[in-house]
Parts: C-alpha cells; sequence; structure tokens
C-alpha cells in the first residue's frame, strides 16, 4: 500500500517524525501530551515487550484513513510497530464498577 | 526459555503489550470482565469482519448491544492467546491509551497470577490432568 505524501501533509491531526532516535515507550509517552504515538519498535525483550523505538507518527485522531493507512503499510513490511498514548494532560479518573 | 510474564506498571491497573503480527498494542487484562473488547481503531486496521451483535451490561450502566467480533492470532508475552470474541467499543473515555480489554475469555488455557507490587502478570499454561 502507498500512502501519497499529500493526503498525509492534508490531515491536520497527523504529524510524521523525521528524528531517528531511539527510546522506550514511556520516555516518547513522557515527552508529549494527549497524542498518539505510533513507534516503530527496534528492540524487544525476551518475552516480545517493546523496550526501543523509533517515533515515527503523532496523531490526535487514529480514526483518520490517513493514519490507518500509515499504519497499515508497517504491517504489511513485516515492520513491529507500537500505538501508544502519551501522557494524559488532566488527571486520569479512576476505573471502577459501581452500581448508583 | 521465555518468561511467563508480561510487564505493567507497578500498582497501576494491569495494562499490558498485546501483539497480533506486526501490530503490538496496549490492553487492560480485566479479570472482572466476562468478554473482551477490542477498540474499532485497531479492529478497521486488522479488517476483522463483525458477526452479529454481543450484549454488554456494567454496572451502574444500561444494557448495550455492540458489535460482535472473532479475534485471533494475538499474543501476551509470547504466550498464545486463543481464538476469543469480543465487542466493539470505543473506550476512549477511560482515558488508559488501550485498544483491547482482554476479559476472561481471552485466557483460556492459562492461570494467571498478578503481582501487583512487581507489576508482572503471569500466563501459566494449564497442565493437562490425567483421569
Amino acid at each position: 500500500m502507498v500512502v501519497h505524501s499529500s493526503a498525509l501533509q492534508a490531515e491536520p491531526t497527523l504529524t510524521l517524525y523525521a528524528g531517528e532516535e531511539e527510546q522506550s515507550p514511556d520516555t516518547w509517552a513522557d515527552r508529549y501530551t494527549d497524542v498518539w504515538l505510533l513507534l516503530e519498535v527496534t528492540a524487544e525483550d525476551d518475552a516480545g515487550e517493546p523496550v526501543l523505538g523509533k517515533l515515527r507518527v503523532i496523531t490526535t485522531d487514529p480514526m483518520t484513513l490517513a493514519f490507518q493507512q500509515l499504519w497499515r503499510t508497517y504491517a504489511d513490511r513485516g515492520i513491529l510497530t507500537l500505538l501508544c498514548h502519551s501522557t494524559y494532560a488532566d488527571p486520569q479518573p479512576y476505573v471502577v464498577a459501581y452500581a448508583p | 526459555m521465555p518468561r511467563e510474564w508480561a510487564a505493567f506498571r507497578p500498582q497501576t491497573l494491569p495494562i499490558i503489550t498485546v501483539r497480533r503480527d506486526s501490530w503490538a498494542v496496549r490492553a487492560l487484562a480485566d479479570t472482572g470482565a466476562q468478554r473482551s473488547l477490542i477498540h474499532p481503531r485497531l479492529l478497521l486496521q486488522l479488517g476483522v469482519p463483525t458477526h452479529g451483535e454481543l450484549p454488554l451490561v456494567g454496572l451502574g450502566g444500561p444494557m448495550l448491544r455492540v458489535p460482535r467480533v472473532q479475534l485471533e492470532g494475538f499474543s501476551v508475552a509470547r504466550h498464545p492467546l486463543q481464538t476469543f470474541e469480543a465487542g466493539v467499543v470505543n473506550m476512549d473515555h477511560l482515558r488508559l491509551g488501550i485498544d483491547l480489554i482482554l476479559g476472561i475469555n481471552a485466557f483460556v488455557g492459562y492461570r494467571l497470577q498478578f503481582d501487583f507490587t512487581a507489576g508482572r502478570l503471569y500466563l501459566l499454561a494449564e497442565q493437562v490432568r490425567s483421569a
């Protein structure tokens, strides 16, 4: 699958990251706020847990066609990616089951 | 031999990494859920078709009917999960950064052990007991 650069540039919710530095997923997550991050995984531990990755895409909306197509290109090439969320700006609510 | 546990941040919800082929995403391991849930964005990515509806109810909420899918090929810490049923739900309002909630139906064939101090979810394959 080919994703045309014009389509990516026209998508305001998506930013391509050109750097090549490798960081842990938690380090990448701590650098940003309220966005989704697509990492190209460059190192895993013996259980397959991603431990290092290159940041490839920053997006506020992973449902867009442009992001979905871009994400898919990595899978089509057999490149392992990790989709994770950055730090949340507001305090997270506690997640519980409750009966009012 | 690979380790038998998936890591999560100590003393937090057990949000672990789940893999299928070249996709790795975050998932909440939820032993209080009878069925699993998948976010529409991951379903779109995987191209899995929906089949009918799944009735869901949470404490304090109304009953919902959501699209139902069969998920296969997922693994946790290199331990393969059997094909399991999931409902399609957007869970972004939880603000957990997850694409899956793995209910108890996702862990068929495993005994789970949570170590919240160390941040480890152990998946222990069930031994086949002879009669």
